[in-house]
């Protein structure tokens, strides 16, 4: 949609965003005037009115700006942009590591004291639209590789937990469960919804590279990982983990 | 053409007369408290046809009624103007409070800031505003999240690869568009997984019935359906019917009475519950406690709700929005 703005009788009008820069705006400068002005002194006068006005604009420090700006103006601006890679490496991993739970023992809890009492004592819930999410540890031995899915996941076995534990590999890692187990991480700190989902996507990413970084693993090795747990009631079927560190256990 | 124009203003006049009466002998009745009230709550959404917005308003009357609140639910029916308009006259009659499912994101900021300037407090359920600091709550559902999980659903059923659909709801509206976003984060990492076709379907089941007819004249062989919402959902189901198609999956979000029948049918996969009910009481409840306190409890100003993912193994827990397991 043009926007236009009137001054005195010459009318500035926005045609096009191109692709939303300032750089790619197009001005149409045109003169308002009686039918019957002649032609050579009309184009005369349209072309002096548009350099007094655009002389006028510049130095009465008149800014245009583009629909984005002005959109960010009035909105007060965009939070500054939080880096992913730094968080996590810097705040996260060292906060998961100093709350970390022994699966079984988190388990244990949900089956003894109930998931919402687990959650409360061991868990973080940014409110009721987030799942809990459980810092874990567990070692165990690599029973199975899938990466028939892009969801690739690393089912180990032996970890004396009595469930199931599945760690997330990729290159998809589904849900938000390293944003929303960190707590000094909010909502309230994003713009939108979706500035919130892209600062979790970028966390995920990063988590490919650690287990990229760990390198190849076999069916048989024995591992350890500490990683987030995200579950809505506790009674998941197989516990599904976010790693943040990976080891190999006794050299293998 | 001068006539035609004086005719038209005429109708116009005519029919702002009109509209100005209807909403003003409503929002008069706001004065007509008796003592036992204390005092009266405004509660604005979009369309009461839909039943999403049915259960938003009448949530939140009951909730406002049971707080000892006279209520009144009026509908701007998406319009900024009307829902300008409403709101000048709801703060001119001295209402004590304001819930509103606003008309549009920015277009709403200067209605809010004005109520909020009129010491009239304004409690923003199921939309936001792009500025803080001027409704003292925004309750919306996390879209996001019920988004991602109804495409790792829809995913789930029809694999990594394979040709799919998206109707979007109303593009318009921001929610809308940050489902689709949400949608594409989680489709988007399959590149096996093709959208062949993409369309508006404005959030209405007739106009998604309509766009499917079209797309399935082009791509008879989709796997898939994703939609914005529950009734474009329905809407993609009764072209796909029509055409006597049945092994193509749909989902949506949004969660109706309409769409958990489908869920429990077999026609429609998956969808998410949009906490309707609850959204709005907290709402309330919250408007309630500022006007009883001057804080509304929460330490955030901007709250989201979960979207609840239903498929054939939760579909009876719903009912009118609102999630019933116990």
């Amino acid at each position: 949609m043009p926007i236009t703005s009137t001054t005195s009788n010459i009318r500035v009008t926005k045609l096009s965003g191109g692709s939303g820069g300032f750089h790619h705006f197009h001005y149409i400068i045109g003169v308002i005037r009686g039918a019957d002005m002649n032609n050579t002194s009309c184009i005369a006068r349209t072309f002096g009115l548009a350099i007094l006005t655009s002389t006028t604009l510049i130095l009465s420090g008149f800014t245009i700006v583009s629909s984005e700006e002005l959109i960010e103006i009035k909105t007060g601006g965009t939070p500054p942009s939080i880096d992913a890679s730094s968080l996590l490496y810097d705040d996260i991993i060292p906060w998961a590591s100093s709350s970390t739970r022994n699966v079984g023992e988190v388990l244990s809890a949900i089956e003894n004291q109930g998931f919402e009492t687990t959650c409360e004592e061991y868990g973080i819930q940014k409110g009721q639209a987030f799942p809990c999410t459980f810092w874990i540890q567990t070692s165990g031995v690599i029973d199975n590789i899938d990466t028939s899915s892009r969801v690739g996941k690393i089912t180990l076995s032996d970890t004396g937990s009595g469930s199931e534990v599945v760690i997330l590999s990729g290159p998809v890692i589904p849900g938000t469960a390293l944003r929303d187990g960190y707590p000094d991480i909010v909502y309230n700190d994003f713009s939108n919804q979706d500035a919130f989902a892209s600062f979790s996507d970028d966390l995920n990413n990063e988590v490919i590279s650690i287990i990229e970084n760990f390198g190849e693993v076999t069916p048989g090795d024995r591992i350890s990982v500490v990683g987030a747990y995200a579950t809505w009631t506790g009674m998941d079927s197989t516990i599904q983990v976010v790693p943040v560190s990976l080891e190999r256990v006794g050299g293998e | 053409m001068k006539r035609k124009t004086l005719q038209l203003i005429k109708q116009s006049t005519a029919l702002a007369s009109m509209s100005a009466m209807v909403f003003l002998t409503g929002v008069s009745t706001l004065h007509a408290q008796d003592n036992s009230v204390q005092g009266n709550i405004a509660i604005l959404v979009n369309s009461l046809d839909n039943p999403y917005y049915a259960a938003e308003a009448n949530a939140a009357k009951a909730q406002a009624e049971e707080l000892g609140y006279e209520a009144r639910v009026f509908s701007h029916s998406e319009d900024v103007n009307r829902q300008r308009e409403l709101i000048n006259s709801i703060v001119a009659q001295g209402a004590n409070g304001i819930v509103l499912d606003n008309a549009d994101s920015s277009a709403s900021v200067a209605a809010v800031r004005y109520a909020t300037e009129h010491n009239v407090p304004v409690v923003l359920i199921n939309r936001e505003i792009p500025e803080d600091g001027i409704a003292i709550a925004q309750l919306t559902h996390n879209n996001v999240q019920a988004a991602s999980q109804v495409a790792e659903a829809f995913i789930e059923k029809v694999g990594e690869s394979g040709k799919y659909v998206e109707l979007t709801c109303n593009l318009a509206d921001n929610n809308c568009v940050t489902r689709s976003t949400a949608y594409h984060r989680v489709l988007d990492q399959y590149p096996d997984l093709e959208m062949v076709a993409r369309q508006d379907a404005g959030g209405e089941l007739l106009r998604a019935k309509q766009a499917m007819d079209s797309i399935l004249q082009e791509h008879s062989d989709i796997t898939g359906v994703i939609a914005g919402n529950g009734p474009v959902a329905l809407g993609a189901i009764a072209s796909l019917e029509a055409a006597g198609i049945t092994d193509v999956t749909v989902v949506g979000i949004d969660g109706s009475n309409d769409e958990r029948d489908a869920v429990l049918d077999g026609r429609l996969y998956a969808t998410a519950m949009l906490q309707a009910q609850e959204l709005a009481r907290q709402g309330v409840n919250q408007l309630h406690q500022y006007l009883e306190t001057g804080e509304t409890g929460e330490s955030e100003e901007r709250q989201l709700f979960r979207g609840v993912l239903i498929t054939e193994d939760n579909a009876d827990y719903v009912n009118d929005f609102e999630y019933q397991s116990n």
